[in-house]
């Protein structure tokens, strides 16, 4: 669950997110909607520690985040979260396998566990044949895929995904789309940031709109 | 268990990181390797400047004169004395004949047949221990024996061990800063090489950081990278020593008989040495960097 409680969080004077207030319950997925520069990434960034808050709350899983920001706290909470980027953020001199089993590893699982949950992962994604791979030999879907296989590979409880189909045609977008849908089911919950009205529209999701860092 | 999943793959991830980064990494395990090559050499001529040192204050001795109206048991007395001054190390007493001998040595003339009788005093020549081989001490000695009674002069060459004390203060002193620039040098090469290679990362450090790794869990690989550079600058540094130290054995040995250091321990300095340069510089990097990011 996530909950932001009259969150305020601005780099420079006017410039941020103000006054916003929203809750999304466990297994549930919410779109951020707004173009470019509406305050979108930086309430993702503000859930995952990148970003310190002016005032107001942020809940997750009734645990508040706002205040500590020790660096081991900002580490503990970002376990929690499995992070898609629009950049992939992969480790290009890493292969794929590799780069799906990097949040495995800095929790210490063992080799064994971490074939077994990073194969299984490569299978959700649609990239069975690919984990000895380097991200550059890919395609912008499929590293978006591998991102994805990422996030979701530790099972976390919260997905934040920063405008993860940016880069992407439209059909690789729904199957993204797809993906992230499927992990809802196993009570995920799923924050998305998009721009892209048109590809979130036919989901009947809910969705929150933002202009210039506001709720609109 | 979970600790040991972490260490092993972060040294295992410490090691493949040199193998990605194969250039800079040689770059700064050769600047270790010559950074320990200077220091060892440095450590060769302070050593050998202290042993020149001692071999020439061995001559650091004082010459007394008796009072030419004692007798020789009376000599010997004082003689005697002397020797139980703290840092007087060894004597040797030098009757009238013996000095008529040293006489006739030094001017090859028989000062009998000059002036037929030999006025030249009894006399010793003392040895100080090795503590008390410098000026402040010595002419405090000298000073104490020239007090005593029956003694009509004490002597040391004043000029030369003033002047070789400050000749050698001056050594020492130029090498102690010249080891602790080329250390500090070193240091500074290194960490800043280490910085380049994590620089170059900087994306790779942010997303692990996004990921939720911790900042020990980030450190780690560059610190055993760190350790493993240090380790092979050791290694070619102790191999090129070697080299050096067998064609001194033929370019310097056959005209100087120079002071041969322990090469174990040469070894164990550079092996210890340089796995902290290689550790401290790349920890030193990581703090900058970190602190940055």
């Amino acid at each position: 669950m996530i909950r932001f409680e009259n969150v305020t969080a601005t780099y420079k004077k006017n410039v941020g997110v103000f006054n916003i207030s929203f809750e999304v319950k466990s297994g549930n997925m919410i779109f951020i909607m707004g173009p470019t520069g509406a305050g979108k990434s930086t309430i993702l960034r503000t859930i995952y520690k990148d970003m310190l808050v002016d005032s107001g709350n942020i809940i997750l899983d009734d645990q508040n985040i706002t205040d500590k920001i020790s660096s081991i706290h900002t580490a503990s909470i970002r376990k929690k979260i499995g992070m898609i980027f629009q950049d992939f953020k992969l480790l290009t001199n890493h292969t794929v396998f590799d780069n799906i089993a990097l949040p495995l590893r800095i929790e210490g699982y063992s080799k064994d566990k971490i074939n077994e949950l990073v194969y299984d992962s490569l299978d959700k994604v649609g990239l069975p044949q690919r984990q000895f791979s380097y991200p550059l030999q890919l395609s912008g879907g499929e590293q978006q895929r591998v991102c994805i296989a990422r996030a979701l590979v530790k099972k976390p409880k919260i997905i934040l995904a920063d405008e993860p189909t940016g880069n992407l045609d439209p059909n690789i977008s729904d199957e993204i789309l797809d993906l992230l849908e499927i992990c809802t089911d196993s009570g995920a919950t799923v924050l998305m940031s998009t721009h892209n009205f048109p590809l979130i529209k036919p989901r009947n999701k809910k969705f929150i709109e933002l202009s210039q860092g506001r709720m609109v | 268990m979970i600790f040991f999943n972490k260490f092993t793959f972060l040294f295992i991830d410490g090691c493949k990181s040199i193998y990605r980064a194969i250039l800079p990494s040689l770059i700064s395990s050769l600047t270790i390797a010559v950074s320990l090559i200077i220091l060892s050499v440095s450590y060769f001529f302070y050593t050998n400047l202290f042993y020149f040192t001692s071999e020439f204050k061995n001559e650091y001795k004082i010459e007394v004169f008796f009072n030419n109206n004692l007798n020789i048991n009376e000599c010997l007395d004082t003689f005697n004395q002397i020797l139980l001054i703290d840092g007087i190390d060894e004597g040797v007493f030098i009757d009238k004949e013996t000095a008529s001998q040293i006489f006739k040595e030094e001017f090859d003339e028989d000062i009998l047949n000059i002036i037929g009788e030999n006025p030249l005093p009894m006399g010793a020549i003392f040895g100080v221990s090795d503590e008390y081989k410098n000026y402040d001490k010595i002419s405090g000695i000298a000073r104490d024996i020239k007090f005593m009674k029956d003694i009509d002069d004490a002597i040391f060459p004043e000029q030369a061990v003033v002047k070789f004390d400050r000749i050698i203060r001056n050594l020492l002193s130029f090498s102690f800063v010249i080891g602790v620039f080329i250390v500090v040098l070193a240091y500074f090469f290194v960490s800043n090489t280490i910085l380049l290679v994590i620089h170059a990362k900087t994306n790779e450090i942010n997303t692990m950081k996004l990921l939720g790794a911790s900042d020990i869990f980030i450190k780690f690989p560059y610190i055993v990278n760190g350790f493993i550079l240090g380790f092979f600058g050791s290694i070619v540094s102790c191999f090129i020593l070697f080299l050096l130290y067998k064609i001194s054995l033929y370019v310097i040995l056959p005209y100087y008989d120079f002071n041969t250091i322990d090469y174990q321990l040469i070894m164990t300095f550079n092996f210890v040495i340089g796995c902290l340069l290689g550790v401290v510089g790349s920890s030193k990097a990581l703090s900058s960097f970190v602190k940055s990011n």
